[in-house]
């Protein structure tokens, strides 16, 4: 009796129904579709799952959402999509922002001198609703609190940042993954970030 | 001024001084339960050293070591084994706070829960853990107070010091949450350590002032008492099988009582983990070693052999053996180990109350929505209930329970260690284990604690540890974990979670900075 009133929720035997459900019925291919929340939106790969951090604010005014299938061993794709929308205290230049970036990763760098973060490129882009760049950046880190215990590992991030006037709030969308996994997939990764809405 | 007086005084601007502290950044907790139960997630290395350490520490550490020194002999030294807890605070810890980070953990149940698939199974562990919280901070409280009576010399009436002593702890976690307790504990090691210092200097120079430690030495080869300094000591209780169980005791289970594993998910970055490995056995040893140096030195020297109250040997000595002026640091340094520990308990009470017991049932898993702020709301009208439970607890003073409620705490805070443990690294670890290896451990603690006598001399904690593991990795083996965990919480951590939390931590910053101008 203990037992059964102790093993009556399996969370995860719920979720894992539905989703070899879903690997039955689509195939392991780029197909995004859409995800949105509180007006911000972005296109995602139909095989990639959406974390909610319930520690997090999570409101129309500040929120931050995960979308990524790394929990898949078998998928070689490691590909991390984050979400991330605030409301400004003040009206705030996206330049300014932009420019605080840059102080924060050198900032990080000083920091932690043997992990390496490196920001590659900022571009600003055209073909945005709103004044937006784009930006390339790199960590280089060790997973294991003991350098020697552990591997060094090279992340890439493309960064989309803009600035929605409509709702006065700042919405980035960011991918992270290795460089191979960039060399390979750019233009689609590329082609989600640019599908980023925000009102 | 009478010593009695200015020993009260002192109490009250030292009370007065911890309300205000707590409730200062009483708005900025209000905002977010982030904040208010675990200062988001940034304390700074020192702080969290201070922190844990001190937290470790508990006022019966104060008055418990010293007077078991005195009975049983140096080879209750060997509990310092707790100081394997500084390793073990950086092999779990890590994992867990990366996994904290990810996934929003707060408290062991939270993990728990989420790891081994079961709402039963967490609301076991949550109330398992609040009920036995509860006992332990009301045995800080009566140690406080009970050394405020004696102190004070009856001035300050038992009822009054447990009351004070009980409202002011809560009202300090009410008003401030973790980032107010650990500065306050940070406050409070500098303080204990201090204290404590001050107390072996004074007695050591006042008593022993032709040679110090030496000549305490050679008074007890004279007074009969040589023998605490030796193993198995005076009742043979530390011989090699002794000495093991009771470093065990103090190693393995420290980093799973809930107030010290809620500290693995506040530190601020992975390097405050490297520092700790180190730093927590120094502290440990730095704050264990004095309170050592008085059970097996100072007290027997001072009162000779077959003192009838060994229990008290702290407050004799500090009250009757010394000028008021150190009697009322010895009361501080009891101040700094209760209420270190208590208001870090209470906090992890309330936590587990409000977030995993009442939110979760009644709001989460009905698919309503609770803001952040309720949650803080919520937190801290739990502090309130708790509080009173606890007041009544010190009040009324039911010894039966309290004292089988306090015997039976630290065996069942360490039920958790194996589940903790296997989920953190080992893929085939099931929820069946878990409550399998959990339950039978609980049983087998009650069983070598109050009916039989552990076996082999080892502790009635090690015997439940040994059992509960075993049918944690038995039951496991014959079931399956979803492969859906096996990625959550094993394929996923090492991977894209370390440099991701390196990312969103970049973000956030750069937004607070901008907010900041």
């Amino acid at each position: 009796m203990m037992f059964k009133l102790l093993t009556r929720t399996n969370l995860a035997e719920k979720e894992t129904e539905q989703e070899s459900e879903l690997h039955e019925l689509v195939p392991d291919t780029y197909n995004l579709i859409p995800f949105q929340v509180y007006q911000v939106g972005i296109k995602h790969p139909d095989t990639w799952h959406v974390f909610v951090n319930p520690s997090k604010s999570f409101a129309f005014h500040d929120g931050f959402a995960k979308i990524d299938r790394s929990a898949d061993k078998k998928c070689a794709d490691q590909a991390s999509l984050s979400l991330r929308w605030a409301k400004l205290k003040k009206d705030t230049n996206i330049d300014e922002y932009m420019e605080e970036v840059q102080r924060q990763y050198e900032k990080k760098q000083k920091k932690n001198k043997k992990d390496h973060f490196e920001i590659l490129s900022i571009e600003p882009l055209d073909n945005m609703p709103h004044k937006a760049y784009l930006m390339y950046s790199s960590i280089r880190a060790n997973h294991s609190v003991y350098r020697s215990m552990g591997q060094e590992e090279t992340i890439m991030a493309m960064q989309l940042t803009t600035y929605c006037p409509v709702t006065k709030r700042l919405v980035i969308a960011n991918i992270a993954s290795t460089p191979e996994d960039f060399d390979k997939k750019n233009e689609i990764y590329k082609e989600i970030l640019f599908s980023l809405t925000c009102h | 001024m009478k010593p009695a007086v200015f020993i009260s005084l002192g109490i009250l601007a030292y009370a007065i001084f911890i309300v205000w502290h707590g409730f200062r950044s009483f708005k900025s907790t209000s905002e977010s339960s982030e904040k208010f139960f675990t200062a988001d997630r940034g304390l700074n290395p020192f702080v969290l050293l201070c922190t844990t350490s001190i937290s470790v520490f508990s006022a019966l550490a104060f008055y418990g070591a010293p007077s078991g020194i005195y009975k049983d002999g140096i080879g209750f030294y060997s509990n310092t084994g707790g100081m394997v807890a500084g390793l073990m605070f950086v092999i779990l810890g890590y994992r867990l706070w990366l996994l904290g980070k990810e996934y929003g953990f707060t408290t062991p149940v939270d993990y728990l829960r989420s790891r081994y698939y079961s709402e039963g199974y967490g609301l076991l562990v949550s109330i398992v853990l609040i009920l036995f919280i509860i006992p332990y901070v009301a045995m800080q409280l009566i140690a406080i107070g009970d050394a405020v009576v004696v102190t004070t010399e009856g001035m300050v009436p038992y009822v009054i010091a447990v009351a004070v002593g009980t409202i002011v702890v809560s009202l300090h976690i009410i008003g401030g949450g973790m980032g107010s307790v650990a500065w306050m504990d940070t406050f409070h090691m500098c303080l204990g350590f201090g204290t404590l210092l001050t107390l072996i200097v004074y007695l050591t120079m006042h008593y022993f002032p032709n040679g110090g430690f030496v000549e305490a030495v050679d008074i007890m080869r004279q007074n009969g008492t040589f023998d605490i300094l030796s193993t198995p000591g005076p009742n043979g209780a530390f011989d090699w099988k002794g000495i093991v169980g009771n470093a065990l005791t103090g190693a393995i289970a420290t980093v799973v009582w809930p107030h010290i594993f809620m500290r693995t998910f506040v530190a601020s970055s992975k390097e405050n983990f490297r520092q700790m490995s180190w730093a927590m056995p120094i502290s440990y040893v730095l704050v264990y070693t004095p309170i050592v140096l008085i059970g097996a030195i100072l007290a027997p020297a001072i009162l000779g052999a077959g003192f009838d109250k060994p229990d008290n040997i702290v407050a004799v000595l500090s009250t009757q053996y010394a000028p008021p002026f150190i009697a009322f640091i010895s009361l501080l340094c009891l101040f700094a180990f209760g209420v270190s520990t208590a208001d870090s308990l209470l906090l992890s009470a309330s936590a587990m109350a409000s977030r995993d017991i009442y939110l979760h049932h009644v709001y989460e898993l009905k698919g309503r929505s609770s803001d952040s702020k309720q949650v803080v709301k919520f937190g801290r009208i739990v502090l309130l209930v708790l509080m009173i439970i606890t007041l009544i607890i010190v009040a009324v003073r039911p010894a039966s329970i309290t004292d089988y409620a306090y015997k039976l705490s630290s065996p069942f805070f360490a039920q958790i260690l194996p589940a903790t443990v296997a989920g953190l690294f080992w893929k085939k670890a099931t929820k069946e284990g878990a409550i399998a290896g959990t339950v039978s451990g609980l049983i087998v603690a009650i069983i070598f604690t109050f009916i039989v006598t552990p076996p082999l001399g080892f502790s009635a904690l090690i015997w439940a540890l040994v059992v509960n593991t075993a049918l944690l990795v038995i039951v496991s083996l014959c079931t399956k974990v979803p492969e859906e965990i096996i990625a959550k919480y094993h394929t996923r951590i090492d991977s894209i979670i370390y440099s991701g939390a390196e990312l969103t931590s970049l973000t956030d910053a750069t937004i607070a900075a901008v907010n900041e101008k």
